[in-house]
This record gives C-alpha cells, structure tokens and sequence, in this order.
C-alpha cells in the first residue's frame, strides 16, 4: 500500500457586478479563463448579472453555466442613475454606488457561505495579463490589490486606482504622491488604504467585517459614496493590511473608445515570453532567509521579503543572481550565500541560506496605461 | 619613552548655567572611580555654575589660580565620554605631546552636521573623524578642553569672551592707526609684510561683503592664545558625545522604518 498525502485544493471564486457591452465583456472572460492558477487552485466564476444588454447578460450566463459558476440576476431590481458613456469621466450616483456594493456584498456571502478560500474580485472592463491572479496569490496578503492605470479624466495623466488617503489622495502615510507613484510604476509591492477592481481577498478578511456595507460616520458626499472607501475603511479598523500589487499588466477600458479594444488588448497581454529570465528583465521573486537570526537573546525567523526590480541592477549576493537566472516560473531554490567583505550586512564574510522563489519575470516594459 | 608619565595635580572642572545631565553625572563619576584607580588622587574634581557660560569658563580659570592646580580641564555638563577619556588626555598632554599648552578632545557640535570642533586655519569647523591623533589646530571648542596653568597666566584675563569681529581691512586701519598712537606717529611694522597684510585684507571677500558673526567664547580665547604664540591641539583619538534633544516626528519615523526594511533586505540576501 502506498500513502499519499492529502494536498487541499485551494478553491477561489472570480467575478464581480457586469454590466458592460458584449464585446467587452467576452474579452474580460476570456482574459479570466486564461489566467495561469497557481498549484493547487482552482477558480470558480460567480458573477452578478446586471447588465443592461440582453447579449452581454447570455454571454454571460452562458460562461458561467459552462463552468458550473454562480450566477446571480439583479436585471429586474430598481437601477439608480449611472453612466460609464459620459466623454470626459463616468457618472455614477450615490445610490447606484450603494447598489453596486450591496451586489458584491451577496458575492461575499457565497464566497463565506460555501467555503472558498478567497474572492477575486475584479470590474468587468478590465483586461488581465495571464499571471494576475498568479501574483496576485504570491503577494502573500490578506488583500491583495492588483494595480492598473487610467486616465481619469480624457487628456489626463494617467493615475492608478488605488490611494493613501481617502477620497483619493496620492499622498500621505509618510509618503510624498511622487514616491508613492514611483514605487508602483517600478512594479511595487505597496501597502494602500484605498483599492478596489481587481482584488484578491482571503475569505478570513469577511469572517472579520470586511464587506461592502456602507458605514454611518463617513463623509456622504462626491467620491465618498463609492463602495469601495466603506470597505477600505472598514479593512483598516479591522487591521487588516491592503497590499497594491502593481507587478501584472491589466488593460482597463474605461473611456467609450476603449470599449472597443478589450480583445486587442487580450491578445497584446497573452504573449507570455518563454525560458529564464536574462539581465535587465523584470523579476519578481521572494526570498526567505532557510536560518533564523539572533535579535538580543532572541532566535527569529524572517518573513518572506519580497522583490521587484530589473535582474542584474538588484544588489543581490552573487549566488542568487545566478540561481534567479537558471529559474523558471514559480521555481524555487534554497542558495548558499557568501556575503561579499563589502556587503552592509551583518554577516559579511559569512555563508548564509536563502530560498528564492521566481514568482514571475518578464521582458522590462512600463506598465499598461502609462 | 618611559611608560610613565608625570601629571601634576590639576582641576577637573563641569561648567553649567544650572543643570547637569544625568548621562554626564555618571560619566564624571565613573571618570572619578577610573582617575583613582589609575593613581590620580591629586585632581579636585569641581562644578561651576554660570548663567553665562564664558562667566563659568573664566570662573574656572580663577579658581585654577587660586589652587595649586597646575592645569584645568572643563568639561560641559552636557557631554558624554569614556571613563579613560581623562587620563588618555592627561597622558597626551603631559606624556606624548608636552609641547602643546592647550589640548582637547574630538567633540562634536549639536546640528545636522554635528561638524567636530577642530578648525586647522580655515576658519571654520572642518569636517574630520575620530583616529588621526593628536592634531594640531587654531581653534577648538571648550566642552572638553584642558588648559595649563602658564596659559592662564601668560593670556590676561578675561580668557573667554564672545567677540564681534572686524572686517579684516578695519582691523588692518585700527592696528596701524593704535601703531602710530603709540610708535610716536609712526607704524615700525610698515614694510613689505605689512604691505602683503594691507593687500591681502583689500582683496579678501569679506572687504566687499561683510557680516559681521559672533566668534564663540572658546574660539576667541583660542585666537588670544595662538596670538600669545601658544600651541592648541586636539587629541582626536578621544572622542567625547554630544548629547542633544531631538524632535521626533514622522520623518524621523520613516527613517527608522526605511532602515528596519534595509536590515531585512540586507538578512534576506541583498548586499545593501
């Protein structure tokens, strides 16, 4: 008789509140079907269906029924004012914000009520590269946010949609806007106090009150009424850390003309570029110190720290740079160090271990959007 | 070179304008413990107060004179030092390097910068770090500072005075104005030197811009016992802290939150 371990799937629901045009709307679901999962997950679909096109609302039921997702129908409710057709900028009211939150509220539910480990929560005009969740599961944090670029205004500077301080302020949290925007433009792993559109949530952040409901205190009017600052809120005096992930490219079609480059955009951001990464690629990765290190008479061990940047310009021991390079995706491998004589660390001169694990790498470009 | 030097009884002075820090209180007494210890019984271990700290500074000088006390060492009542300190300066001053008549240690100032007070003819504090030994200097500041009897007696007193300095081409005028005064009408230093100094204040920066900036206490009675021919250096191998008050706020919060990042970085195998 052979034993075998029992491996637990770890088991994710994907979807949001649709109402996009067709068009859109098939190149966001095929973006989703061609998301490469991690080991052991698996992704269900659950969607609200509030579209306001019977095409877009088959389409999508049809998706969701192919994988033996949840679909819920919100078409017959009451819709407070909205548009996404506006020239310049969306126009959403109040109500119809609150709506919206109360829609993804019910996918919170599902998500608690049947046991998933997560919810990827993600806006139906948004085009994913193939390794979004993939990172987005890496970033190792109760809410991981992936982070993309729009102009929000048509002629604007492109901004992300994620921030520091609520409304939406780029500043602030010991950080000038100008730092918090280069560290996500370098691929950063940034902590935010303001997300939304295209997050990873554990299922242990519901357990705890984060959810969609609107909160009595809050300042109820202009960009206070999105649903998401209520849930961002909520997050933080829960203590619970938002992590913006600004490594996966995602395409976001926000103003009318865009709409119509959703699968131009899915093709664009499918190629995956094969082998090992070389110099100058971009790099994700963590790494994990295998020893733990004396703090006063303390042992400790190191959590993950993770890196983004261009392989060869990142100060690393030479041994990892090397190991990085014979690595493919998701590889890992635990490396004996030689801190150089030169090295600002502690154990110059010393043989330490570290595991390094390639989350993912790809040729160095800016970021979609910008 | 013998092994053992000779110190002659002396006066270990803090001067203060009230309060002594308690990091310093244990400095003076752990020296104390270490000075006996060493043999050194023959010091007089003091505090003085003044409101003014060039009142204290002379007041010490005073009371040098008044004792048997063949050298004075002050030291301010904000400062932090080695328990050796005292007895490697002693050891410098009457042991390796007897020729100079004034030494201190390596201080630094309170600041950004926290620029040691050594100024090698400059003018200004010069940017210099602890290990270079005894070095020979124009000005020092008084925060640790000791000084031999003869100075005190060969420089009249008051030795320690703020000052407001001249611009360098007045000063010229008035000294050759006091010659003639007192040389019978007449200035005996006139001459090709004389005429190099008169160039040399016309030309300087200071003879179109001039703003006249307080010299310290200590950097004057530096200038008066250079002038009096007399040699000061600084032992920089003794390195005595400044204590000093900070206002933390949330830059210095992001400093140390930067620096707990690098330390993890530099655990995790980065090299800086």
């Amino acid at each position: 008789m052979q034993l075998e371990p029992v491996v637990k799937p770890i088991r994710l629901l994907v979807g949001g509140c649709s109402r996009k045009p067709p068009e859109l709307l098939r190149a966001h679901l095929r973006s989703i079907e061609a998301q490469i999962l991690p080991p052991r997950v698996t992704l269900t679909p659950a969607f609200v269906d509030d579209n306001v096109v019977d095409e877009s609302s088959e389409i999508l039921k049809a998706w969701i029924e192919e994988r033996h997702g949840i679909y819920l129908d919100a078409r017959g409710q009451d819709r407070p004012a909205f548009s996404d057709a506006h020239p310049v900028t969306h126009q959403w009211s109040g109500e119809a914000m609150q709506r919206v939150g109360q829609l993804k509220n019910a996918l919170i539910r599902d998500c608690v009520a049947g046991g998933y480990d997560g919810l990827w929560l993600v806006d139906s005009d948004l085009i994913f590269s193939p390794r979004t969740l993939w990172s987005l599961f890496y970033s190792d944090a109760p809410i991981a946010c992936g982070v993309f670029w729009t102009k929000w205004q048509a002629g604007g500077v492109a901004l992300p949609q994620v921030w520091l301080r609520h409304p939406y302020e780029l500043s602030g949290r010991g950080m000038e806007a100008h730092e918090f925007l280069r560290r996500l433009v370098n691929r950063g792993r940034v902590q935010v106090w303001g997300q939304g559109a295209c997050t990873l949530y554990r299922t242990e952040v519901f357990t705890k009150g984060v959810s969609y409901d609107f909160l009595p205190d809050l300042p109820k009017e202009g960009m206070w009424q999105g649903e998401d600052r209520h849930l961002c809120t909520r997050a933080e005096r829960l203590h619970v850390p938002m992590i913006a992930d600004a490594w996966p490219d995602i395409f976001h079609a926000y103003h009318p003309e865009e709409q119509s480059q959703g699968e131009e955009w899915r093709e664009r951001l499918s190629r995956e570029t094969e082998g090992r990464p070389v110099t100058d690629d971009l790099v994700s990765l963590y790494l994990h110190a295998v020893e733990p290190v004396q703090s006063g008479t303390q042992w400790t061990h190191l959590q993950p720290y993770h890196v983004r940047g261009r392989l060869g310009r990142l100060a690393l021991c030479p041994e990892l740079d090397d190991a990085i390079r014979t690595m493919t995706r998701g590889d890992a491998q635990i490396v004996s160090v030689t801190y150089p004589q030169w090295s600002e660390s502690q154990f110059r001169g010393q043989k330490r271990l570290i595991q390094v694990t390639l989350v993912d790498w790809k040729p160095h470009a800016d970021p979609v959007g910008l | 070179m013998s092994d053992t030097v000779e110190v002659p009884p002396g006066l270990v002075v803090t001067t203060t304008w009230g309060l002594v820090t308690a990091e310093s209180a244990q400095c003076i007494a752990d020296t104390r413990s270490f000075c006996e210890g060493q043999g050194l019984k023959n010091i007089q271990w003091r505090m003085i107060h003044g409101a003014l700290v060039d009142k204290a500074r002379n007041d010490a000088f005073r009371a040098m004179l008044n004792s048997q006390a063949q050298w004075i060492l002050m030291i301010d009542a904000d400062m932090i030092w080695e328990r050796d300190a005292v007895v490697r300066l002693l050891s410098a001053a009457y042991g390796t390097h007897p020729q100079y008549d004034v030494m201190g240690a390596y201080c630094n100032l309170r600041g950004n910068l926290a620029l040691p007070t050594i100024d090698t003819g400059t003018g200004t504090w010069e940017s210099h770090y602890p290990g270079q030994g005894v070095m020979s200097v124009m000005r020092t500041g008084g925060a640790f500072l000791l000084v031999k009897r003869h100075v005190a007696e060969r420089v009249p007193a008051p030795w320690f005075a703020l000052r407001v300095p001249v611009r360098p081409l007045d000063a010229v005028a008035e000294v050759d104005t006091f010659c003639r005064t007192v040389f019978d009408g007449r200035n005996p230093f006139r001459g090709e030197a004389w005429d190099r100094l008169t160039t040399a204040a016309a030309t300087h920066p200071s003879a179109q811009s001039w703003s006249a900036e307080e010299v310290g206490e200590d950097s004057s009675f530096c200038d008066r016992v250079t002038s009096a021919g007399l040699n000061i250096g600084v032992q920089s191998d003794i390195v005595v802290k400044h204590l000093d008050r900070e206002v933390k706020d949330w830059t210095f919060h992001r400093k140390a939150m930067d620096e707990r990042t690098k330390q993890d970085r530099l655990l995790s195998g980065f090299t800086e």
